[in-house]
C-alpha cells in the first residue's frame, strides 16, 4: 500500500512538473538600425527557417506554427516599454590631438571635450578610458612618459567637467600603436593622440 | 619518479584550471542600468544585482515584475532585458585585437533587446539567440525577442 501511496505519488510530482505551461509563443522582431543600413535576423525551428528584413517585421511562432507579422513604432513602445528604457547608450570612442611633443591639446580637439563630458554625463554608471599616445620622434621611454601625461591631462579635464576619478581607467601606450605605420624618428600628427573610450 | 608523476599531476590540475577559468570565468560583460528587481545566479547562489557590477559567462540573470536590466558586453552588444525574464550568457570569448569570439545567450522566458556590437558585426554566424523553441542568427542588428 505504501509502495503504491508512493509511487502515486512521484507520479503526481512528475506530471507538474512536466506539465508546466509549455511557452506557447516566441517572437522575434526586427528593429530599425540607426544609420538606416539594411539588417536582418533568420528565425528557425524544427527545421523551419524565416528571415525578417524590414523595419517592425515580426515572425511569430505558436505551437510549430510560424507566421510574418508587421508591427509599427507605436505599437512596439506600447508593447516592450521596459526594454526600450533600459537599453544603455552605444559606447563611443574619441580621439584627441596634441601638439608635437607636449601634452597641450590642439585647439580643435580641446573644442571637443566639451561633447565628451556632455556624453558621459548621460550615461548611466558610466566608464571611461583615457589611452595616451605618440609618435615615433624621440626615445621609446620618453614617450611612453609623454604618452601618460598626455592622459593624464584629459583625465584631468574630465575630474574638472564633474566626473568621478573611480570611472575612469588612464594608461599610457607610448609609440607602440601607431594610428598610422611610420619608420621611427618620424613625427606624425595623427599618432600623436588621446582615445576617450566613454561607455 | 614519485617526484616527476607528482609534477606532471600539478601541472596538468593547472592546466585545467587555467583553461576552465578562461573560459568560464571571463567577463563578459558590465550592467549600466537597473530597474525593480534583478537578481544574478552565479554558481549555484543568487546575488542582487547592482549598478557597474561585471557579468560573467554562464550567469543567470532573473529579473521580476516591472523590473529591467541593461548591459554592455565587452564587444560593445547591449542587451536590455523586460520584466519576468530568465536568461543566461551561456557562452561569451572575445578577442578585442582580432574583434573575433563567439556568443551564445539563452532566453527561457520574458523579453529582450539586442542590438550587435563587434561579433554581430565581424562574426554574425558565431553570434546566436536560443529560446526554449526557436533559434535566432543576427545579420548586424537590433532586435526584440520574446517567450510568452
Amino acid at each position: 500500500m505504501e509502495l503504491i501511496t508512493a509511487l502515486l505519488a512521484s507520479a503526481l510530482a512528475y506530471l507538474i512538473f512536466t506539465t508546466q505551461p509549455e511557452p506557447h509563443k516566441e517572437v522575434a522582431i526586427l528593429l530599425p538600425e540607426a544609420d538606416g543600413k539594411s539588417s536582418g535576423i533568420v528565425f528557425k525551428s524544427h527545421g523551419q527557417q524565416a528571415v525578417v528584413t524590414e523595419p517592425y517585421q515580426a515572425v511569430e511562432m505558436t505551437g510549430e506554427s510560424i507566421q510574418s507579422k508587421q508591427y509599427t513604432a507605436e505599437e512596439i513602445q506600447r508593447l516592450y516599454p521596459g526594454l526600450m528604457q533600459a537599453l544603455p547608450a552605444k559606447p563611443r570612442s574619441f580621439t584627441l590631438r596634441f601638439v608635437k611633443g607636449s601634452p597641450t591639446l590642439t585647439p580643435d580637439s580641446e573644442a571637443m571635450m566639451a561633447d565628451i563630458l556632455k556624453d558621459v554625463s548621460h550615461r548611466d554608471s558610466p566608464d571611461v578610458t583615457v589611452i595616451g599616445h605618440t609618435d615615433r620622434r624621440g626615445t621609446e621611454e620618453d614617450n611612453l612618459a609623454l604618452s601618460l601625461d598626455r592622459a593624464m591631462a584629459i583625465r584631468d579635464i574630465l575630474v574638472k567637467g564633474g566626473i568621478s576619478e573611480k570611472m575612469i581607467q588612464v594608461s599610457g601606450r607610448g609609440e607602440s600603436e601607431p594610428e598610422v605605420e611610420t619608420e621611427d624618428e618620424v613625427e606624425e600628427e595623427l599618432n600623436r593622440r588621446v582615445v576617450v573610450g566613454v561607455r | 619518479m614519485r617526484r616527476w608523476i607528482n609534477r606532471t599531476v600539478y601541472a596538468t590540475v593547472a592546466i585545467f584550471f587555467s583553461l576552465n577559468a578562461a573560459y568560464a570565468g571571463q567577463v563578459a560583460g558590465t550592467i549600466k542600468t537597473i530597474k525593480g528587481d534583478v537578481k544574478i545566479v552565479r554558481d549555484g547562489s543568487t546575488i542582487k544585482a547592482a549598478n557597474r557590477m561585471k557579468l560573467n559567462t554562464s550567469d543567470k540573470i532573473v529579473t521580476g515584475m516591472k523590473s529591467s536590466v541593461g548591459i554592455i558586453l565587452q564587444d560593445d552588444t547591449l542587451i536590455a532585458l523586460g520584466p519576468k525574464t530568465v536568461s543566461t550568457l551561456d557562452k561569451f570569448r572575445y578577442d578585442p585585437v582580432k574583434r573575433d569570439g563567439n556568443l551564445l545567450i539563452s532566453m527561457l522566458k520574458g523579453s529582450m533587446r539586442f542590438v550587435t556590437g563587434w561579433l554581430g558585426k565581424r562574426k554574425p554566424e558565431f553570434v546566436s539567440i536560443n529560446l526554449p523553441a526557436a533559434t535566432i542568427g543576427v545579420r548586424g542588428t537590433d532586435f526584440i525577442v520574446s517567450v510568452e
